[in-house]
């Protein structure tokens, strides 16, 4: 579990809570963070109520990022009726480039919870929209989305549903610089299969992305396996393997890769290498290695079981 | 700053000069025993839900939220309230002031119309007022939820929003000339009458038509960006501007084939399914005559009755309860009809019985069943 | 000239060894130490040992077998049907299991009943003046009245459920009260002994505890372990709560604790004489914060730089109003927690030992030093 303190960054600015008793100072830069606090929902207000009064705000037009974080303490309400609002609104933040939907701590509600819905009708509804993040994978659609402007797209789940990496493998994002997928566990409904993944490793896909995580991953293994000899590491400059099951197998896997050296940068944190599969793996690439918080197998009845960072 | 905003800013100076701000559990109390006064304003959210004591509320009443739903009390509102959210659902109000609010929620509401000159920003939920007959031309908010508004017939021109539900809508059977649905989500579902969509819709991300069982096609140039609903309608195939997008049945996700080449679905393909949603869908659109045809169906029983030779067959699934299904002949159709039954229907009378409505065969003697 | 320090403990215990480095910092003689095992066996009496104008501390009885089986047997004729009851034989026949959740309820009733004659045996006492006194630790031990007391005092608490006796019972008390989430721990003992967070959506269960359930027969033997365990399971999640309610619980809502650095955290802040001293971060990836369990600190500048300095003061406040609730104690620790927002805090727990933390200095002092140098502790009743 490393969901433990709300976003205080997002799309390279800083995220600072919005109150109505506030109110919103310097609506171009820091990135507004709305959400339900613990109190106010025993209190009947709902997260519409916050978002109607921040719509309210005179400089409400030059905000640039929200951070959606708590709407319901209870996981009964979908993310619908916050997509369906920020939707509406696209007439109100004509200069919105950043949003997040789903700002939520282990604390605030189990990630496979969080009940999300299908945010496609956002990358119609904001065709400035540059960074996207989500979490939570329950509920979740993407739908297939053609934009000219986005250039990362974050999707948090405890299990990933296939369905959101075809749905991807149909997208039109010319601009994709960051790709990140935490693709989870089965046991959260983690559906993606390697081959779902092939489009993406091909390299043709996203022509200009940068950085591709493929991250909280139960097969990393098999991923690190796929990705060491896929195209799409000659043209990434970051490989993000983070907190999933990576153990030696995987590791070796990229240290022979002949296109590994090239990466500037390979984040393996959180992962169940041992020393010398590090080492391998350092010398491997010249670019920079983080093989940081190294976890111990749990050894149960017999069994050893790797877990991943977010498993729930 | 609006008027709650400049109160609440105001508030700490407020103390017994009017006009008063006032939180709203006292709020609440003063309001029930008449003592409020006009101009009230109130910090935070005031719910009436199911009171049946409150008639009045005073005038110029500022607050947050008033939730009114199920107040058998109240006709009508205050002409001057403000307020962000305001839910009348299940109450007795019948005509709403030209209120300027973010969301109404007025679900199987009395209401028969909405007035013109209503601002809403955000969102209007009128689901299950059956008696809404029409709403007023322009009318422009985000979301419009009109489901199961039985009584509506057609939709204002110049209609604008973003996510319109008219699912379950029966009695609308045409469209405005002149509307805008963009970008969100359109559900028609169930809407028996409509027999086109309109030729202005162009680009929305979700689109549910299922059920609507007079359409037969969708325009060519619409394009629907996350998924379509077709069950049981007549669409014989995507839009053209809208290949590779998702499709569903009733809300399952199932591959295009499924939907329109049911004739290509296999009985092995059923039987490897492992999702059991999908796997009722392919039953669904394969035929269960087909599919007990070609799954070679164990019959667990066989009998006769006016109609002619009823049978009572089986197939084991994986993973779900077996599909047990009664294959009659109806003599008014001269149709052979296959009909699923619980799983552990045993005998044909039994599974006629439960068709009929009876869980027990002995409650269940037709004197000629048709 | 400095008085006379008597301390009730257990002679060998570390919190000793802290006190007596204390007063030689100080150029106090050392303190004169009573053992919980020699007093409650009848060995000693207070009235022997205690002289004119000394100060007197009652210490954590904890950490001893043999003081643990003395307490077990003191409480023994006290508890209720329905709760942990085992026979005189038995309990001669117990010996020591690492973690075991033995009989808190009956501990608890042995430690009142210690407590009581302490309370007793000191009133009997030459003049002295009393650190800390029985009544209000006994009070401290008990979860659902210190809650309860704190509550009525204004001081901010999460909402409690009162005591469920099974699983059941709990299920339709979150029905009734629409509460979703809750912190199920026994009644009485230390920090995260006995706790099981509770998630509920719809059908859906989510149990973390620190419990491990052992199969002893038709028996299940509850011991606290260090490796936290999930469950989702209704069978299972309802076979531990109704363990764990054999030996009363206290229910409350999990209040969402707010994070930083990668972890929730909580505090424990040590109030002396009515003023807030020493102050630890604990850090945690799990919803159990308390040191036990291995969790590391945090830190304190860092935290402070976060957190906005009015919902600081606040909370610094509602810890120093918690104490006051506590007129006969000098020192107590805290335990605090923010939601995420820092727009609410909440008072977990009192400890009435919650003072060991000897690597932690303020102003320059420990934790024993600070209470040695506190003004004017209580004059005796």
């Amino acid at each position: 579990m490393v969901l433990h303190e709300h976003l205080q960054q997002f799309a390279g600015k800083p995220v600072v809570d919005w109150s109505e008793d506030a109110g919103l100072k310097d609506a171009a830069n820091p990135i507004a963070r709305l959400s339900l606090s613990y109190d106010e929902y025993d209190t009947n207000a709902k997260w519409l109520d916050l978002f109607a009064a921040f719509l309210e705000e005179p400089d409400v037009s030059q905000v640039t990022g929200i951070v959606v974080g708590v709407w319901d303490f209870e996981s009964s309400e979908t993310s619908q009726s916050i997509v369906e609002a920020l939707v509406s609104a696209r007439d109100r933040l004509p200069n919105l480039r950043a949003l997040f939907l789903g700002d939520i701590l282990s604390e605030e509600n189990e990630m496979s919870w969080i009940q999300q819905s299908d945010l496609s009708p956002l990358f119609d509804a904001y065709s400035e929209l540059e960074h996207l993040g989500v979490r939570g994978g329950s509920g979740l659609n993407l739908g297939s989305p053609r934009h000219e402007k986005l250039q990362s797209l974050r999707v948090e789940t405890g299990g990933m549903d296939a369905g959101i990496v075809q749905g991807l493998n149909r997208a039109q994002l010319p601009n994709l610089e960051h790709l990140e997928l935490w693709l989870g566990t089965s046991d959260y409904g983690a559906t993606v299969a390697i081959e779902d993944l092939q489009p993406i490793l091909g390299g043709e896909l996203f022509p200009r992305l940068r950085y591709l995580g493929l991250r909280n991953c139960e097969m990393a293994d098999e991923v690190a396996r796929a990705v060491a000899s896929a195209p799409i590491v000659e043209r990434i400059q970051t490989l993000d393997l983070s907190l999933g099951s990576l153990s030696d197998e995987g590791a070796q896997a990229l240290a022979q890769s002949p296109s590994i050296a090239r990466l500037e940068k390979l984040d393996i944190h959180y992962h169940y290498c041992s020393d010398a599969a590090v080492e391998a793996l350092r010398s491997a690439i010249n670019g920079e290695l983080d093989a940081t918080d190294a976890q111990k197998p749990d050894g149960y009845d017999g069994e050893s079981y790797r877990y991943v960072a977010v498993g729930e | 700053m609006n008027a709650v905003a400049r109160f609440q800013a105001g508030e700490e100076k407020v103390d017994c000069a009017a006009p008063l701000a006032v939180d709203a559990k006292k709020a609440h109390g003063m309001i029930l025993a008449g003592r409020a006064l006009a101009n009230m304003q109130v910090k935070g959210h005031l719910s009436f839900e199911d009171n049946f004591k409150l008639t009045h509320l005073p005038d110029g009443l500022t607050v947050a939220s008033l939730d009114l739903s199920g107040c058998s009390g109240i006709r009508e509102l205050p002409c001057d309230l403000r307020v962000r959210r305001l839910n009348i659902s299940g109450s007795i109000v019948q005509s709403l002031p030209p209120l300027g609010c973010y969301e109404l929620e007025a679900r199987s509401s009395s209401l028969v119309t909405l007035p013109e000159g209503l601002r809403v920003e955000g969102r209007i939920d009128l689901s299950g007022s059956t008696k809404l007959v029409a709403l007023p031309p322009k009318l422009k908010t985000g979301s419009l939820v009109l489901a199961n508004c039985v009584s509506l017939e057609s939709l204002p021109e110049e209609l604008d929003v973003y996510f319109l539900d008219v699912s379950g809508c029966a009695g609308l059977h045409e469209w405005p000339q002149k509307a805008s649905i963009r970008i969100g989500r359109l559900n028609a579902s169930n809407c028996f009458n409509l027999r086109e969509l309109p030729s202005w819709l162009r680009e929305v991300s979700q689109l549910d038509v299922s059920g609507c069982a007079n359409l037969h096609s969708l325009p060519d140039d619409l394009r629907v960006s996350s998924w379509i609903d077709v069950a049981g309608t007549r669409i014989s195939r995507l839009p053209r501007a809208s290949q590779g997008v998702g499709v569903r049945w009733r809300g399952v996700p199932i591959d295009e084939r499924i939907a329109f080449r049911p004739d290509t679905i296999s009985v092995d393909e059923v039987l490897a399914e492992t999702n059991s949603e999908v796997r009722r869908v392919l039953l669904e659109r394969m035929g269960y005559e087909k599919f007990l045809l070609e799954a070679e169906a164990q019959t667990l029983d066989c009998d006769r009755d006016p109609g002619g030779e009823r049978r009572l067959m089986r197939v084991m699934m994986q993973d779900d309860e077996p599909l047990v299904c009664l294959s009659v002949f109806c003599p008014s159709t001269q149709r052979q009809y296959m009909l699923r039954v619980p799983p552990a229907t045993g005998t044909c009378r039994q599974a006629a019985a439960w068709i009929a409505g009876f869980d027990r065969t002995e409650d269940y003697n037709p004197t000629l069943e048709t | 000239m400095s008085s006379g320090f008597v301390l009730i403990a257990n002679a060998h215990s570390r919190r000793v060894a802290l006190w007596q480095q204390a007063r030689a910092r100080l150029g106090s003689e050392p303190a004169r130490i009573v053992s919980y095992l020699d007093l409650l066996c009848g060995r000693v009496r207070l009235q022997d040992e205690v002289r004119r104008d000394d100060v007197v501390r009652i210490e954590s009885p904890g950490r001893d077998w043999e003081v643990e089986r003395a307490l077990l047997r003191l409480g023994a004729d006290d508890v209720e049907t329905g709760f942990d009851r085992f026979s005189h034989r038995e309990l001669e026949a117990l010996s020591f299991e690492k973690g075991r959740i033995l009989a808190p309820r009956r501990w608890s009733l042995g430690w009142n009943r210690a407590l009581q004659l302490i309370e007793t045996q000191l009133g009997e006492c030459a003049p002295h003046r009393l650190m800390n006194a029985p009544r209000e630790i006994a009070t401290m031990f008990d979860k659902p009245r210190c809650h309860q007391l704190l509550g009525q005092n204004g001081v901010r608490v999460p909402h409690a459920l009162g005591e469920v006796r099974s699983f059941d019972e709990l299920m339709s008390r979150l029905e009734e009260t629409g509460c979703r989430r809750v912190f199920i721990k026994t009644a009485s003992g230390s920090s995260a002994s006995g706790m099981v967070a509770l998630r509920v959506q719809g059908a859906q269960l989510h149990a973390t505890t620190t419990v491990e359930m052992v199969s002893c027969g038709a028996q299940t033997r509850l011991f606290n372990s260090r490796r936290l365990q999930v469950h989702r399971d209704l069978e299972t999640i309802a076979r531990l709560i109704d363990a764990l309610c054999c030996h009363r619980v206290h229910v409350e809502e999990w209040l969402p604790k707010a994070g930083f650095t990668g972890c929730t955290f909580d505090l424990r802040v040590v109030v002396i004489a009515s003023c807030v001293r020493h102050t630890v971060v604990r850090m945690s990836r799990t919803p159990m914060t308390n040191l036990h369990l291995l969790n590391k600190r945090g830190d304190l500048e860092l935290l402070r730089s976060r957190v906005p300095p009015e919902a600081w003061r606040a909370a610094m406040k509602t810890c120093e109003d918690a104490m006051k609730c506590f007129p006969d104690s000098l020192c107590g620790g805290v335990d605090l927690m923010w939601t995420p927002d820092y727009k609410r805090h909440a008072v977990l727990e009192v400890n009435a030992f919650g003072d060991l933390l000897p690597d932690v200095s303020h102003q320059g002092v420990d934790t024993y030093t600070a209470q040695l140098q506190a003004p004017a502790q209580r004059a005796p009743a």
